[in-house]
C-alpha cells in the first residue's frame, strides 16, 4: 500500500516536472527567436478561429442562463438596478474564463493529445528525431505558444457575447431599462475584473496545451494508449483548471 | 564508422542488450537478424541516438556521440537516414513535403531547390511524378519508397532501415531490396538493416550479424550464415526461408 503510494507521488512529482519543462522550453523558445512561425499560426487558427463558434454559442447560453437566474431572484428582493454589474462580473471574472477553458480542454486539447500520441505509435515522432528535428520545437511550443494567445483573446470574445446575451434576456424577458443594466455594469466592474479573467484564461490555455502534449508524448502503443491519453488529458485539464480558477479567484478577488 | 562498445540496454527487468560489441566500415552493407523481441531494433535506435543505452559507448568517425550534449547530438544525427518499419510518413504532409522535410525544417533549403533535389530522389526510388499525392493515396510499398526517398535526400553517410520489407508481398520486398541495395552501391552509403526477412539479408546484406539474449554473434556472409556451425543461427536462417 504504501509503495503504491509512493509510485504514484514518484510519478505525479516526474509529470508535473516535466510539463513545467515543456513549458518553460516553449518558452525559452519563444523568447529566443526560435519558435516554428508557420507551425504557430496554425495551432493559432486551429484553437483559436476554429474553436469560435462553440465558445461563442456555449458564452451567450450561459450569460443568458445566469440572467434569467438572477433576474428572477433579484425582481424579487427588488435589486434589479444591479443585474448588469453582477452579470458583468460573473461573466467577466468566472463563467467566460473558465467555460472557455473547459471547452478548449475538451476540443482542442483531445485533439493535440490524440494528434500526438497517434504520431508517437507510429514512430512519426521518431521519424522527426531521426532528421534531427527537435519535436519540442516543432511540435510542443506551437501549441502550447498558440494556446496562451488564442484561449485568452476567445475568453474576450465570450465575455462580451457573454454580457450582451444577458443584456437582451434582462431587457426583453425581465423588462430591465438597457441603460440601467450598461450603468450599474459600469459602476460595479473594474478593469481588474477584465483583466484578471483573461490572466486566468491564459493560464487555463498553459494548462490546456501542456497537459495535452506531455500525455501525448507519453502514448506508448495501440489505438487504446491513443484513447487513454485522450480522456487523460480532458480529465487533468477539467481538474486542474477548477482548482486553479479557485486559486485564482482567491488571490485576485478576495 | 561506426564502433559499438559494450552496449547494454535494460528494460525494467528484462536486458535487451548485454554486451553488444560492433564495428561498421564506411560503405558496408550490414544486417542484423534474430528472433522477433530480442533487441534488433533497440540497437538499431541506439545506432541512431534516438534512445541512449544505459552503459556502453557508441562512436561514430571516433566520436563517442551519448558523451556529446543533444544539440551536438543533434549534428550527428543528421548524418544519418532513418527507414521505419512502418515508414512513418507525416501524413498529412505531401509525398514532396515529406521527402523535403529534413532540407526545409533543417537545412532551411529554399523550397525550388527543395523542389528539385526532391523530383531527383523520387526519380532514383522509382516514384518520380507523385510529388504531390498524399501518403494515404500510397500503396504500402510507394510509402516505404517514400520513406527511402526522405531518408536519403540528404545523402546520408550511415541509413538505418528498421525491418524495411516486412509486411509487404515478395515482389515488393525484392524491389525494396534491391533498391537498398543500389542506394548503397550507387550513393556510398553505409547499411545497417535489422530484419528477420532472410531474402533481405541475401539481396541486401554483406555481411550478417545474429542478435539473441542480448549478444551479438558474428555469422560472416549470407552464404555464410546459411551454413553456419551455430545451430541456432542454421534453424534460424532455414524457418526462416521454409
Amino acid at each position: 500500500m504504501l509503495e503504491l503510494l509512493g509510485r504514484g507521488v514518484v510519478n505525479f512529482v516526474t509529470a508535473f516536472g516535466e510539463m513545467v519543462l515543456l513549458v518553460l522550453r516553449s518558452f525559452a523558445d519563444l523568447f529566443s527567436g526560435k519558435l516554428h512561425g508557420r507551425n504557430t499560426l496554425a495551432q493559432m487558427a486551429r484553437i483559436g478561429v476554429e474553436s469560435m463558434l462553440l465558445v461563442l454559442v456555449s458564452a451567450a447560453f450561459i450569460g443568458a442562463v445566469f440572467t434569467v437566474q438572477v433576474t428572477t431572484e433579484f425582481a424579487r428582493l427588488g435589486a434589479m438596478r444591479l443585474i448588469g454589474g453582477i452579470v458583468g462580473i460573473a461573466v467577466w471574472r468566472e463563467l467566460a474564463p473558465i467555460f472557455t477553458g473547459l471547452v478548449i480542454a475538451g476540443r482542442v486539447g483531445a485533439a493535440i493529445s490524440a494528434e500526438l500520441g497517434a504520431m508517437m505509435v507510429t514512430e512519426q515522432i521518431d521519424a522527426l528525431r531521426a532528421m534531427a528535428v527537435d519535436p519540442q520545437r516543432f511540435l510542443v511550443s506551437p501549441r502550447v505558444i498558440a494556446a496562451v494567445v488564442m484561449v485568452p483573446l476567445l475568453t474576450g470574445m465570450a465575455d462580451t457575447v457573454g454580457f450582451l446575451s444577458g443584456l437582451l434576456i434582462a431587457v426583453y424577458a425581465g423588462k430591465v431599462n438597457p441603460n440601467l443594466f450598461f450603468q450599474s455594469a459600469q459602476n460595479m466592474l473594474s478593469s481588474a475584473d477584465v483583466f484578471g479573467g483573461l490572466l486566468k484564461a491564459g493560464l487555463f490555455g498553459l494548462v490546456v496545451a501542456s497537459v495535452a502534449c506531455y500525455n501525448g508524448l507519453q502514448a506508448s502503443a495501440g489505438a487504446q494508449s491513443v484513447g487513454n491519453m485522450a480522456t487523460r488529458t480532458v480529465v487533468t485539464s477539467f481538474i486542474v483548471i477548477f482548482v486553479l480558477n479557485y486559486i485564482m479567484s482567491i488571490l485576485l478577488y478576495s | 564508422m561506426i564502433r559499438v562498445h559494450s552496449l547494454h540496454k535494460r528494460y525494467g527487468h528484462h536486458e535487451v542488450l548485454a554486451g553488444v560489441d560492433l564495428t561498421v566500415s564506411a560503405g558496408e552493407q550490414v544486417a542484423i537478424i534474430g528472433p522477433s523481441g530480442c533487441g534488433k531494433s533497440t540497437l538499431l535506435r541506439i545506432l541512431g541516438t534516438l534512445i541512449e543505452p544505459d552503459a556502453g559507448q557508441v562512436e561514430l568517425g571516433g566520436q563517442d556521440v551519448f558523451a556529446l550534449p543533444e544539440a551536438e547530438r543533434m549534428n550527428i544525427r543528421a548524418q544519418f537516414g532513418m527507414v521505419f518499419q512502418h515508414s512513418a510518413l507525416f501524413d498529412s504532409l505531401t509525398v514532396a513535403e515529406n521527402v523535403g522535410f529534413f532540407l526545409t525544417e533543417r537545412l532551411k533549403m529554399p523550397w525550388p531547390e527543395v523542389q528539385k533535389k526532391v523530383s531527383e530522389t523520387l526519380v532514383l526510388v522509382g516514384l518520380g511524378g507523385k510529388e504531390y499525392l498524399m501518403p494515404s493515396e500510397l500503396s504500402g510499398g510507394m510509402q516505404k519508397r517514400v520513406s527511402f526517398a526522405r531518408a536519403i535526400v540528404h545523402r546520408p553517410k550511415v541509413l538505418l532501415c528498421d525491418e524495411p520489407t516486412t509486411g509487404l508481398d515478395p515482389l515488393l520486398s525484392t524491389s525494396i531490396e534491391n533498391l537498398m541495395c543500389d542506394l548503397s552501391t550507387q550513393l556510398a552509403i553505409t547499411l545497417v538493416i535489422v530484419t528477420h526477412q532472410i531474402s533481405t539479408v541475401l539481396r541486401a546484406a554483406r555481411r550478417v550479424l545474429y542478435l539473441e539474449n542480448g549478444v551479438l554473434l558474428e555469422v560472416g556472409s549470407p552464404h555464410e550464415a546459411l551454413h553456419s556451425s551455430n545451430e541456432t543461427v542454421r534453424n534460424f536462417m532455414a524457418g526462416a526461408l521454409a
